[in-house]
């Protein structure tokens, strides 16, 4: 039976959610389908088998390794609150406006270079309707943030991401809450655009942000009586609905082993991912591409190996092999959005999908190419020698 | 304790004179010595590339050579290829392409890339992989560093005569 | 441009117009990063800050003799050798285990191992220096008078009886277990058309972050106040465990995060090392540094995976999978998350597939090895390899496959 058969047979069906599985987990919207279809239109499924074919007449093998996985992300106290460990699984934003109008941001996420002041930055932006270079984002520092958890089990965007959208909406609020004492008008016909309180009607403007924030700084005595104004907000998110916001994704893996090798030659891979809202598209896939290389490392390469009485022998970058630029496919990124209705912003994680189902997909495409020969390998890495021992060869 | 050695060499078009252990590695000279801590330290055996350094026109892996080895040499870092505006066109393309994440690679990673660009102005895929398999990256799993460095190559050659 | 909002409260933030959500816009402040100019834990130099380098254990389990250090003390640019008695005066020990799940066991770790090291690469001794090279010198002139204990390095014979129990106050080896049982397997196996088994191994591996783990710790002692600077994900938690193992009050610790050179879970943990420089700032009353070298990173930073597992699956000819049953055996100590994998996986076992009868059981062991609490995607350790058994006519006498003991395991 075809993979993609089997797998139509038993995923989870996308409606049959919100649903627990035999082990009590939750999962309150998953796209298996969805994203299985969409995976199987990119990589063009059907022809490459076709290629499979007609290439293993002439003795060369290729294989196709699909991969469909869930991956945790948002994690609530459920994963370590719980038990005692003193990692917070709450994080919190404070946004203020400044006097000359700038927008100062602070966040208890952290940044390894995913992309937690971006995400911020384009979150408080969006919320309160100003230009991101307005923006800056403090991070990273425990005395000038509030308490949070940080960012890891790729809870950034879902959690530190709604917190500055809440954040955001009372600062927006407090502003409008000047401006229509200001400009003798009231919140509800007021928004903010393009760092401008206008008409919410006609769009026209009415008080520049920074102009505001001269008055509220430095000439309070010209705003009306019982006026105090607060242009600072801090809020914070902790799931309370769902532990763990589970994403859902699918890999595919175009790959040639060489039958005299061993070796493996990666020559294509695609990611059809579903982590919900998606903030910034580029960031997204990019933290996916780093992921599924990752997987392939541990598909192909990576291994700690130790001896008998415990000694690590290959604690070096000659010896430990890493992915470099030379051995890695291009990597096609698609996704299907199934929001998570916890928050407004309906993102869910993404850091860790690509790691999550590369080194199946990998494994499986081997296993795919070798089918001819009756070989099956269930090790990883996969390498020259397990491959060359599966295939009788030593 | 070894004597101290004189060295005399220029560093991003700055001559320099100090006194080093002869067994001061080209990386730790210019971290420490010169505060240039934009060549980075990854591994120390030569294979990430993160230290990578321009000394007399070729890239060089820093902590490989002696800081003594230099004498005379002109070397360049980072700092000073960003300063001359040398690569200022790949630091946008690596910008707008999201080509860095944690930026610790990007030094070496953009001196390899320009190294490569002088020598083949039109490479292709394969070619960009090739050349910068000395450049070890976790972040970025290498796809869009590639598309960087080509839509440069490209550009490049639109903007020559 | 002109906005035609009724109520713009009522909106969706997503909706707002102008809205950088959804869009791909270059990531703010990259400049500092392409030129070169970042600033990394390992960049950062302070007023009289000093370099420590640590003298690790050779030996994956051994007592712990006489630490002779009188030559080292000698060198020049040395300011002090510490060992663990002398540091556990400055900071506690700690365990690492998680209330939640039932019967985690884990044993004390210390900042500087004290009467015993439990793995190769654990740190004994430390010496604090002008320099990194200067420390260096000086490790190479400690001399530790280590009584070999053995090893314990295979899961698949941790258990036996016959096998040592490397921390005796825990009993047996094993960390964890867990088994969850969903309906009638056994009908089931025998309801199917098709019974697969096959094994799995998963090799160890590490997250190799391109910038080692680094850590500056000022300790003012004017102020009072411990700054740490440091690459962690996890800045608060850093905070308050320093805080608790150093009797200090939370607000006493501050905890800096600037560039990080790569992390992916690999910070997000506490270390004895790190926790070791913290001490030592404290100790001596100035700001200390600790730089992991690449051959250090990969022989102290956590890993993740090495595991073995044993799966078995019901199939009916039409293709649906109606049974499971799993062991998952993987090798973990002395972190929090250890258990976590074997509970996670053991969880989203055969996530799937609604299936109503299923058998996963996650046994996490301990072994001589480092600690191996998460990485990145640490529960995803099955995928979905399994399903490549399936494939074809071939695969149905259900062939099962013992994974051969590695030489090079």
């Amino acid at each position: 039976m075809d993979p993609v058969e089997i797998r139509r047979r038993n995923l989870i069906a996308d409606d049959a959610y919100p649903c627990t599985s035999p082990s009590g987990l939750r999962f309150e919207r998953l796209s298996h389908h969805a994203s299985l279809a969409k995976l199987i239109g990119m990589m063009n499924y059907y022809a490459l088998r076709a290629e499979q074919a007609t290439l293993r007449v002439r003795n060369v093998h290729r294989g196709i390794g699909i991969a469909s996985f869930i991956e945790v992300t948002n994690p609530s106290a459920a994963f370590y609150g719980v038990g005692g460990a003193r990692i917070s699984s709450q994080d919190g934003v404070a946004v203020r406006l400044d006097a000359q109008g700038s927008v100062i941001c602070q966040t208890s996420i952290t940044e390894q270079g995913q992309g937690s002041e971006a995400l911020t930055v384009q979150i408080v932006a969006s919320v309160l309707g100003v230009s991101m270079d307005r923006l800056r984002v403090i991070l990273g520092d425990t005395d000038n943030t509030p308490f949070g958890g940080g960012t890891w089990a790729s809870r950034g965007a879902g959690i530190g991401g709604e917190a500055a959208l809440r954040a955001t909406k009372v600062l927006r609020k407090n502003i409008l809450d000047v401006a229509a004492a200001i400009l003798q008008s009231a919140a509800a016909e007021l928004d903010i655009v393009d760092n401008n309180v206008v008409n919410a009607g006609d769009g026209a403007p009415r008080i520049e942000l920074s102009e505001l924030a001269r008055i509220v700084y430095f000439r309070p005595d010209t705003l009306p009586p019982g006026i105090q104004p607060e242009l600072i907000a801090t809020r914070h998110f902790v799931p309370r609905e769902y532990p763990f916001a589970f994403t859902n994704g699918v890999q595919a893996s175009w790959l040639e082993v060489d039958t005299d090798t061993g070796f493996v030659k990666l020559l294509k891979h695609w990611v059809v991912e579903d982590c919900g809202t998606i903030i910034n598209p580029q960031l997204v896939d990019e933290q996916i591409r780093g992921g599924v290389v990752q997987g392939l490392g541990a598909a192909l390469f990576e291994k700690c190996i130790y001896d008998e009485r415990g000694q690590l022998t290959n604690a070096n970058m000659a010896d430990y092999l890493v992915p470099m630029s030379g051995e890695m496919p291009d990597i096609d990124v698609g996704h299907v959005v199934s929001p998570t209705l916890e928050s407004e912003l309906g993102a869910k994680g993404a850091g860790e999908a690509g790691t999550a189902g590369a080194t199946a997909a990998v494994a499986n495409a081997v296993n795919d190419a070798l089918r001819p020969f009756g070989a099956t390998i269930t090790e990883i890495p996969l390498t020259p020698r397990l491959i060359l021992s599966a295939l009788g060869r030593i | 304790m070894t004597d101290l050695l004189q060295l005399s060499l220029v560093v991003n078009g700055e001559p320099v004179d100090a006194h080093v252990q002869p067994r001061l590695n080209l990386a730790d000279f210019l971290r420490e010595h010169m505060k240039l801590t934009g060549t980075h330290i990854g591994c120390e055996h030569g294979v990430c590339g993160a230290c990578t350094v321009r000394v007399n026109g070729d890239i060089v892996r820093a902590c490989l050579m002696l800081a003594v080895q230099t004498q005379n040499a002109s070397v360049e870092t980072i700092e000073g290829l960003s300063d001359s505006g040398e690569i200022a066109d790949l630091q946008l393309a690596f910008r707008d392409r999201n080509v860095l994440q944690c930026g610790f690679c990007t030094p070496g990673m953009l001196m390899a890339a320009q190294d490569l660009l002088r020598q083949s102005p039109a490479p292709d895929r394969e070619q960009i992989r090739e050349h910068l398999s000395g450049n070890y990256c976790r972040c970025t799993g290498y796809h869009a560093i590639v598309d960087a460095i080509e839509a440069t190559a490209r550009a490049r050659g639109e903007r020559r005569p | 441009m002109t906005s035609v909002l009724t109520n713009p409260d009522m909106l969706s933030v997503l909706d707002r117009p102008n809205s950088y959500i959804g869009k791909t816009v270059p990531r703010p402040n990259l400049d500092r990063l392409l030129q070169g100019r970042g600033l990394y834990v390992s960049d950062l130099e302070m007023p009289r800050m000093v370099h420590v380098a640590f003298v690790r254990s050779p030996h994956a389990h051994a007592k712990i003799g006489k630490i002779d250090a009188s030559a080292a003390k000698r060198q020049p640019g040395v300011i002090a050798v510490v060992t663990g008695p002398e540091l556990a005066a400055v900071i506690t020990p700690w365990v690492g285990v998680l209330s939640h799940l039932k019967g985690l066991k884990s044993a004390p770790q210390h900042a500087l191992a004290i009467d015993r090291v439990c793995w190769q690469g654990e740190a004994v001794s430390v010496v604090v220096a002008t320099s990194r090279a200067a420390a260096e010198d000086a490790v190479e002139r400690i001399f530790v008078e280590y009584n070999e204990l053995e090893a314990v390095t295979d899961m698949r014979t941790a258990l036996d009886p016959a096998t040592p129990v490397i921390h005796a106050s825990l009993g047996d080896n094993l960390a964890f277990e867990r088994n969850n049982v969903a309906g009638d397997v056994d009908r089931a196996f025998a309801e199917s058309d098709e019974v697969i088994e096959a094994d799995f191994v998963f090799g160890r591996h590490t997250g190799v972050t391109l910038e080692p783990r680094a850590v500056v710790a000022d300790w003012n002692a004017a102020e009072a106040r411990l700054t740490i600077y440091q690459g962690t994900q996890a800045p608060h938690m850093v905070q308050n465990i320093a805080a608790l193992h150093l009797g200090l009050r939370e607000s006493q610790v501050r905890v800096v995060c600037k560039d990080v050179g790569g992390s992916f879970g690999i910070k997000v943990h506490i270390y004895a090392d790190e926790m070791a420089t913290y001490a030592l700032s404290k100790l001596l009353r100035r700001p200390v540094k600790f730089v992991a070298d690449r051959v250090e990173s990969f022989n102290t930073d956590i890993r993740a995976r090495d595991h073995r597992c044993k799966g078995k699956i019901g199939v009916k000819r039409d293709g649906t999978i109606i049974d499971g049953d799993r062991t998952l055996f993987d090798v973990s100590e002395n972190e929090r998350d250890r258990g976590q994998p074997g509970r996670q996986s053991c969880r989203r076992a055969l996530y799937d597939r609604e299936l109503p009868r299923s058998r996963p059981r996650g046994l996490s062991e301990q072994e001589r090895h480092l600690p191996i609490p998460c990485g990145r995607a640490s529960d995803c350790v099955l995928g979905d390899r399994r399903f490549g058994r399936f494939s074809s006519d071939e695969d149905r006498d259900g062939s099962r496959r013992d994974s051969p003991p590695q030489s090079d395991r």
